[in-house]
């Protein structure tokens, strides 16, 4: 859409330079492009991952991407991860963390005209917990018992037990909220959309791309500014990078390290990075030999070189961790003493163990994405010397799943950035509310307790000194050998203003990000 | 004629049945379902359990076989795993695009390849022959995603930018921009698959010119075009058109690569979808689908030859 100016914008524009020329540090170029704002459409790249738009049943990240811009959560996080109003214009705990209380906006519009209810909220969580469903996340969005609607614009969720961090929870892409009627054909839902949020669904390709239009009714008055946004996928990373040179993609989302290079290099071009709470980890079975055995597990640990492993696989962009999932991203953090390899005490270790001869191990590593087969080849590297003759085996991700993956084996996890440390937290270590990957909880019942009780304090100081003690445990005796975070990474041109990169990369927020007048006038 | 032609369509519906039948047996030899991959690794037993009963994935295989010919000899193709969307639709919209590819690339191939091997044999064994021959023999063993990436990073990188890197655009949206999308993948397997064509011709055209019928068309005074064109081209252009049957069939169903290379949403990139998705009634139509390209494009062959050569008659 090329921008119509009337000659009084036009004069109102000059006068604004003329005037602002004065102002110091405030330059003529912007305020020109602040008045630029309206217009325009933002293409989108991702690598995989796009087979439906159904919010319950969506798994991957680009989904999630797509139907953040179609619907709407009761909350979203800000940049600190805290819980901000979207459609709940407030909420309060009530009971001890036991009884939340949502209110909504009033005058929010679904796509199809009608006006936003109590009762959809209600119905989109009932469907999201009904067991009959099947959603994939049903585990992360807590204990809820009972959804009522109390009047045509509150809504009272009821605990089986407290839970503090449901705000938050409330943003998961899995608890987007869908009008009533959409809900009745989930098959449907698949490929249709019933949401309030910025943009409206116009086209959308199984597998290769979905085409979104501002929607002009979104209660966020004035925005988005974006006329639309196209998402593509292009499965060759090689392709992607042309289409971005040559302007045809404006923001690629999910960069591999290498390709962010080269992105950041390229003038006009910016690379954005954020630390988000993104890992590959290995689980260390505990259940039975050899990692039945803390000083086992310890000495594995104890072999990792977790700097030259950030360096080597992820280009030094990340955050080192301590073999526990919770980031600096999340507001649950504890900074714990980094760990450095000490070969000679992971030696001593093993000789107490009586695996002073080694003992040879097999770690299975799905081929996608290409993070676990490195953190399993510098792994095995990085352990010889200290005498673990760990066996490789790299398999497809259909394969993984349906053969080694949560079978009590020794595997790479790969988790994205959750809402809050309790959803990682519960879903990695908790037998009944997650799946205890590293057979760990049965050993560890104190630790696991923690970990519940951690999740009823209201108090956040409170719930960090129960996360520490945690953590302090997950480190020193834990499942896991978690090396690093790795940082988000996105690249765009310079035309695509006031985009932030979130932590967790596919929460795509594009409400008000806009381009500037050099951006492409191309549709395509 | 006829007899003949109702007795192989009988044979295509008999090859297809069995077709079905081994791509059934082989996506099950596979571990998982399409209920593990839909549930990723959030999946608990209890999900799996209820995921499964709603697609019918509990049911013996040979009953979920059994209803899935059933269901499909009354024209109706079921619905797709993991997309949730009809099956017809998903193939029918992947059929056009990659119809509109192969035809692109049939196209140019027949006419640039057609008249190349004329050359190479007229002029066989001279400086033009060994050339084309190179060439075309260079353009086959390269492999497509080194083709596909030159082409791509030299007429659609940023500094010539003819082309549109990637994509699919709807021919509602513009015949050139349209016809701009389709330039790059068509050029690319235009390359790979010229070889086959030019080969097929040059060594038919070859054998034909020494037969004893040029010789006398030669000795009755016809013109040198009217030989190569008329008698010569006619005869030497059979197996031509089984290679190109073929050519047909592989560009259909089985050109990942460069569909995957230039992002084209295609019949290629949909198979492999539905094997790593387990997608069952999926794979099976895109399955069907390609072996009925394959089989009809031969079948439309041999009528072809009977056209073509008088002297081939079926009964």
């Amino acid at each position: 859409m090329t921008p119509r100016i009337s000659r009084r914008a036009f004069l109102g524009v000059t006068g604004l330079i003329t005037g602002a020329a004065a102002i110091p540090g405030l330059t003529p170029a912007r305020v020109l492009a602040q008045s630029e704002k309206p217009g325009g459409l933002l293409r989108v790249s991702v690598t995989f991952g796009l087979s439906t738009i159904n919010p319950i049943m969506h798994i991957s990240g680009a989904e999630w991407m797509a139907t953040k811009w179609m619907y709407n959560n009761l909350t979203r996080l800000n940049a600190k991860r805290e819980p901000v109003p979207d459609l709940a214009e407030s909420w309060s705990a009530g009971d001890g963390a036991r009884v939340w209380t949502f209110k909504l906006r009033q005058g929010v519009r679904f796509h199809h005209g009608r006006e936003l209810a109590a009762e959809d909220v209600v119905a989109t969580f009932t469907t999201l917990l009904d067991p009959k469903t099947a959603s994939p996340y049903r585990g992360e969005v807590g204990p809820v018992d009972r959804v009522e609607a109390l009047d045509k614009s509150t809504v009272r969720f009821t605990m089986k037990s407290p839970f503090s961090v449901f705000p938050a929870i409330a943003a998961v892409p899995n608890a987007r909220v869908v009008a009533r009627e959409g809900l009745a054909d989930m098959k449907a839902l698949a490929s249709r959309e019933f949401g309030t949020g910025p943009f409206k669904l116009k086209e959308f390709v199984p597998g290769d791309r979905v085409v979104v239009e501002r929607f002009a009714d979104y209660f966020r008055k004035g925005e988005p500014y974006l006329d639309g946004v196209t998402l593509r996928v292009f499965p060759d990373p090689a392709t992607e990078l042309t289409a971005f040179k040559s302007k045809e993609i404006d923001l690629i989302s999910g960069l591999t390290p290498d390709l962010f290079s080269q992105v950041a290099t390229l003038a006009g071009a910016e690379g954005l990075a954020v630390a988000g709470g993104t890992f590959a980890a290995v689980t260390l079975p505990s259940d039975k030999p050899p990692f039945n055995d803390n000083r086992v597990r310890e000495a594995l640990k104890l072999c990792v070189d977790r700097k030259l492993m950030l360096a080597a696989i992820h280009n030094g962009q990340g955050e080192l961790g301590v073999d526990h999932p919770v980031s600096s991203a999340y507001d649950a953090y504890v900074p714990l003493a980094p760990r450095s390899a000490d070969l000679e005490k992971a030696r001593q270790l093993m000789k107490d163990a009586g695996l002073a001869n080694g003992v040879t191990v097999k770690l299975f590593a799905a081929n996608s994405p290409p993070i676990r087969e490195r953190i399993a080849v510098v792994l095995k590297e990085m352990a010889r010397p200290v005498g673990f003759n760990i066996d490789v085996e790299v398999l497809a991700y259909d394969r993984y799943l349906a053969q080694v993956w949560n079978k009590g084996a020794m595997y790479v996890v790969y988790y994205a950035t959750r809402p809050t440390a309790d959803a990682i937290l519960m879903k990695l270590y908790h037998p009944k509310e997650g799946l205890d990957e590293g057979r760990w909880a049965a050993a560890h019942p104190n630790a696991i307790r923690l970990l519940e009780q951690a999740r009823e304090i209201l108090d956040p100081d409170r719930r960090r000194r129960h996360y520490a003690d945690f953590l302090k445990t997950s480190r020193d005796e834990g499942p896991f050998m978690l090396p690093f975070f790795a940082n988000e990474l996105n690249g765009k041109w310079a035309y695509v203003r006031d985009y932030r990169l979130s932590p967790s990369s596919s929460d795509m927020v594009l409400d008000d990000v806009w381009l500037t007048g050099d951006a492409p006038k191309k549709k395509t | 004629m006829a007899r003949y032609a109702l007795r192989r369509l009988a044979s295509i519906a008999l090859i297809l049945l069995l077709v079905s039948a081994i791509v059934f047996a082989a996506i099950h030899v596979l571990p998982g379902n399409a209920a593990t991959l839909i549930l990723g690794e959030y999946a608990t037993p209890e999900a799996l359990r209820t995921l499964e009963r709603e697609m019918g994935l509990d049911r013996p295989l040979l009953v979920q076989y059994a209803s899935w010919v059933a269901s499909v000899v009354t024209g109706d193709w079921g619905v797709s795993l993991a997309m949730k969307q009809p099956v017809a639709t998903v193939v029918g919209y992947r059929l056009r695009n990659s119809a509109f590819l192969a035809l692109a690339a049939l196209t140019v191939v027949v006419v640039v390849g057609v008249p190349l091997g004329t050359l190479a044999a007229l002029r066989r064994g001279r400086p033009l022959d060994l050339a084309i021959v190179t060439a075309t023999y260079v353009g086959i063993s390269i492999p497509e995603f080194v083709t596909g990436l030159v082409l791509l990073l030299v007429l659609a990188g940023p500094s010539v930018g003819w082309f549109p890197t990637s994509g699919y655009v709807e021919l509602a949206s513009g015949v050139t921009a349209w016809a701009r999308h389709l330039v790059l993948p068509a050029m690319t397997l235009t390359i790979v698959l010229l070889a086959h064509v030019v080969r097929q011709t040059r060594s038919g055209l070859a054998d034909v010119l020494t037969a004893p019928y040029i010789r006398t068309a030669r000795l009755k005074g016809a013109s040198a075009r009217r030989i190569v064109l008329r008698h010569a081209l006619r005869n030497a252009l059979l197996p031509t058109i089984t290679v190109l049957a073929l050519d047909l069939g592989y560009l259909m169903g089985g050109i990942v690569v460069v569909e995957e290379v230039f992002a084209y949403p295609g019949m290629g990139r949909l198979i492999i979808y539905a094997v790593q998705n387990r997608d069952v009634p999926l794979l099976q139509m895109c399955a069907l689908v390609v072996a009925s390209v394959y089989v009809l494009a031969n079948f439309a062959a041999d009528l072809a030859y009977a056209w073509l050569d008088p002297r081939i008659r079926y009964s």
